[in-house]
Order: structure tokens, then C-alpha cells, then sequence
């Protein structure tokens, strides 16, 4: 049976980490705004902001974590429009329907992307817990889940596994 | 645990997918596709009226020199000669207008602008840029235009011609080049067909769309021609690349051309 930490509660958890995990989201934000144009920024601004933080508390970890893998899929699906408008305006290639229909949903992520954000901002500056669908249940499980620790410095010697 | 984040990761593929095939499905220019099932009739009635609002407008000159029109006919006559049977009537007209452009109306009357004829060269490459404009008639550009932007109901009504400020207003909105780049590529293959059956050589579509270029980079405040088109480069390679028939031969058109163009110039603007 899998353990997992206890989840603190609202006012258990200080100001600073409230603050420290809403930034996640809009830090997110700003970065998507200056990646745009190259959607690169925002995701090397991602992986920063959460190594800066991620030792914070179990509370902000969470937070950062969902932020940055949420915006994974979001990026992906960027480079792809990126690449359509590179080879439409550079490449002369035809703007076809499944290009269209590939825009269409980009955006349509995009602005999920943002929405989704938002509230979990707003949530999170509250001291409350936000679950996106599957990122929120897989950094759940990557920052609660209770793992057995070696002794720090200390080798250990293992039988293979058979 | 895994089983349920497996789901959500399902879910959001599903949802994402789900969205870009609706996207697929919608069909913005359903309009323009509904515009092919108006008959040739209705679009030449069409014509007319947009015709005669630009005869009326007081910004718009037509020459109506019965020298300049026979000189027309003769410059013209490869492309009457040789394009395919069409239940369209081409006829040309030169605009006393300074722009570089050409436009076609629906029907197959198409314009031409005295800056634009002033920077074509040779009658070859008028040739290949009047050929352009006929294949946006061929192909039915022109009403599918006209379709998506005013949507199938405003068309249709219009042919009844009681709009007459609505009729003014497409004749002007005309004048501007403004289609797709699949458009204008079915138009630039039809134009490079009909010119080789005419005993022109492609090429000569290429040099014109090379002196556009440097109009372009010369900031020519009359170039209207394809300016919605940011880059003619892969235009140039298409006509360079033509593949003309093994027994082709070009034909000598005679100097009808500069005749023309120097009897134009002598015209009072």
C-alpha cells in the first residue's frame, strides 16, 4: 500500500509558500509571453523556476511541478504552430485544413492552459490544493508519495532483483 | 493510482483530438464552396451590374479610345485564340490609373491599369499576367471571393441589382488583388498552360515577376499587382520549372507591343 505525506492545510502553510506557489503559475506566464514568437523561453524559464523552489516545501514543489509539466503539452503543440507559420511565411507551403485545424486547437489549448492556470494561481495564493487532470495526480504522487531514504553518505549493498 | 492518471492522460488526448477534428470539420468557407453552384448566368448578371457601377464611378476612368480597344483585340488575341472552350465571355478594358494592377470582375471582364502596362516589357509577359487574371475567372475565383466575404444570401439578393451603393462598393473592393495562395497558384499554372499553348515560353512569367520583386524593393507606391503576396520566389521557380511540350517552339508575336504601349503614352491622362 502505497504512504503518502500528510497534505497541510491552509493555515498551516506560510504566506511565503503561498506566494512562492502562486508565482509558479504567473511566472508561467509571463515566460509564455516573451517564448511565444520562439516557444523555448518559457520553458527553460519553467525548469529554473522549479529547481529554484522545489526544495521550498512539499507544498510549493507540488505547485511548481504541476506548473511545469502542465505546460509541457502547451509547448509541444506550440513548436508544431511555430513550425506551420515558418513554413508557411518562409517555405511558401500551403496553408491546408489540417494545418487550420491544428491552429484551431492549439489556441484552444493555450487558452485552457491559461484558465486552468489561473485558478490554481488564485487557489494556491489561498493555501489550497488544485488538481489538473493527470498532471495533478502524477505530481500528487511525485511529491507526496512516502519513499523509503538511504542514510545520507552511506553505501548499501543490494541483492540483484530476480 | 496509475490506472487512474493513465485515464486522464487518455481523456486529454481524446478531448485535444477531439477539438482539432472539429476544427477539421468546420468548413469556414462554406460559402465559397456553395458560390461554384451559381450559374454562369447569374454570375455574368453580376458582372454587368459591378461593371456598370465602375463606368458611373468618377474615381474610376476607363479608356474608351476605339483605337486603344482594336490595338487590345490584336495584343490579346493568342490567349482569345488558343484558351480552353469557356462558358465565359473575356473581354479587357485599360484603366487611365497609374497603379501596377489587373483585376477581373465576375463574368470575365477583366482591367488592367496604364502603370501596369507601363512596366510590363514585352507583350509575352502582358500576355502571361492577362492569362493570370483569366484564370482567376476560369477557376471561379472571383464569385468565391465575393461569396465568403459577403456570404450567399448578400450574393444572391445582389443580382437583383437593387443595391446599387452595396454593387459600387464590390467593384471598388475588387480592384484590390486579394486571394489565397492556392488561388493564385491555380491561376499562375493556368496562365503558364494557356501561354504555352499560345507559343510563349514560361520564362517570360518568371522575368515579370522578378521586375515585381524589384519594384517591390524599390518601394513603388503604385505597385498594387500581388501585393498581397509577400514573396513571388516560389512563382518564379514554378514558371522557370515549367516543362514546355518537346516540340515546342516559340512564336513571334512582331512588335505590336511597343506600338501600343507608345500609343498609350501619347493618350491624355
Amino acid at each position: 500500500m502505497t504512504e503518502y505525506h500528510p497534505l497541510p492545510q491552509p493555515d498551516d502553510i506560510p504566506v511565503r509558500e503561498k506566494e512562492d506557489a502562486m508565482g509558479a503559475y504567473f511566472m508561467m506566464f509571463a515566460s509564455v509571453a516573451i517564448g511565444l514568437p520562439l516557444p523555448i523561453v518559457n520553458l527553460i524559464a519553467a525548469i529554473v523556476y522549479y529547481y529554484l523552489n522545489k526544495d521550498k516545501s512539499r507544498y510549493v514543489n507540488f505547485h511548481a511541478l504541476q506548473s511545469l509539466l502542465s505546460q509541457l503539452p502547451t509547448t509541444v503543440i506550440n513548436w508544431g504552430v511555430f513550425y506551420i507559420l515558418i513554413r508557411y511565411f518562409f517555405w511558401e507551403d500551403e496553408f491546408t485544413r489540417i494545418h487550420m485545424a491544428y491552429i484551431g486547437m492549439a489556441v484552444v489549448a493555450n487558452l485552457l492552459y491559461f484558465i486552468f492556470s489561473i485558478v490554481a494561481a488564485v487557489k494556491a495564493r489561498k493555501g489550497r490544493f488544485y488538481y489538473f487532470v493527470f498532471f495533478g495526480s502524477f505530481c500528487y504522487n511525485q511529491v507526496y508519495k512516502i519513499r523509503e531514504e538511504r542514510p545520507q553518505g552511506k553505501a548499501e549493498n543490494l541483492p540483484p532483483k530476480i | 493510482m496509475q490506472g487512474r492518471m493513465l485515464l486522464g492522460l487518455l481523456a486529454l488526448v481524446v478531448f485535444f483530438g477531439g477539438i482539432m477534428g472539429l476544427f477539421y470539420l468546420w468548413d469556414p468557407n462554406i460559402d465559397a464552396e456553395l458560390a461554384a453552384t451559381i450559374s454562369i448566368e447569374s454570375e455574368d448578371d453580376l458582372g454587368d451590374l459591378i461593371y456598370e457601377s465602375l463606368l458611373e464611378d468618377p474615381d474610376i476612368n476607363i479608356y474608351s479610345d476605339p483605337e486603344i480597344d482594336s490595338m487590345l483585340l490584336v495584343i490579346i488575341d493568342p490567349l482569345m485564340e488558343n484558351h480552353d472552350p469557356s462558358d465565359f465571355d473575356f473581354r479587357f478594358y485599360i484603366l487611365d490609373d497609374p497603379l501596377i494592377n489587373a483585376f477581373a470582375i465576375p463574368g470575365g471582364r477583366i482591367f488592367v491599369g496604364r502603370g501596369l502596362i507601363e512596366l510590363v516589357n514585352t507583350q509575352e509577359e502582358f500576355l502571361g499576367v492577362m492569362g493570370h487574371e483569366m484564370g482567376h475567372v476560369h477557376h471561379r475565383h472571383v464569385i468565391e471571393r465575393l461569396a465568403r466575404e459577403l456570404g450567399m444570401n448578400v450574393l444572391l439578393g445582389l443580382a437583383t441589382g437593387t443595391d446599387a451603393i452595396l454593387i459600387s462598393d464590390i467593384g471598388r473592393s475588387l480592384l484590390s488583388t486579394g486571394f489565397d495562395r492556392k488561388s493564385e497558384k491555380e491561376a499562375d499554372e493556368y496562365s503558364l498552360d494557356l501561354l504555352v499553348k499560345c507559343g510563349i515560353h514560361p520564362h517570360h512569367m518568371a522575368t515579370f515577376f522578378r521586375r515585381l520583386n524589384r519594384e517591390k524593393l524599390s518601394y513603388n507606391e503604385n505597385l498594387e499587382f500581388m501585393m498581397s503576396h509577400p514573396h513571388n520566389n516560389a512563382r518564379i521557380k514554378t514558371a522557370m520549372e515549367y516543362e514546355v511540350p518537346v516540340d515546342f517552339e516559340s512564336v513571334d508575336l512582331g512588335d505590336s507591343w511597343e506600338s501600343f504601349q507608345s500609343h498609350l503614352a501619347k493618350e491624355p491622362t
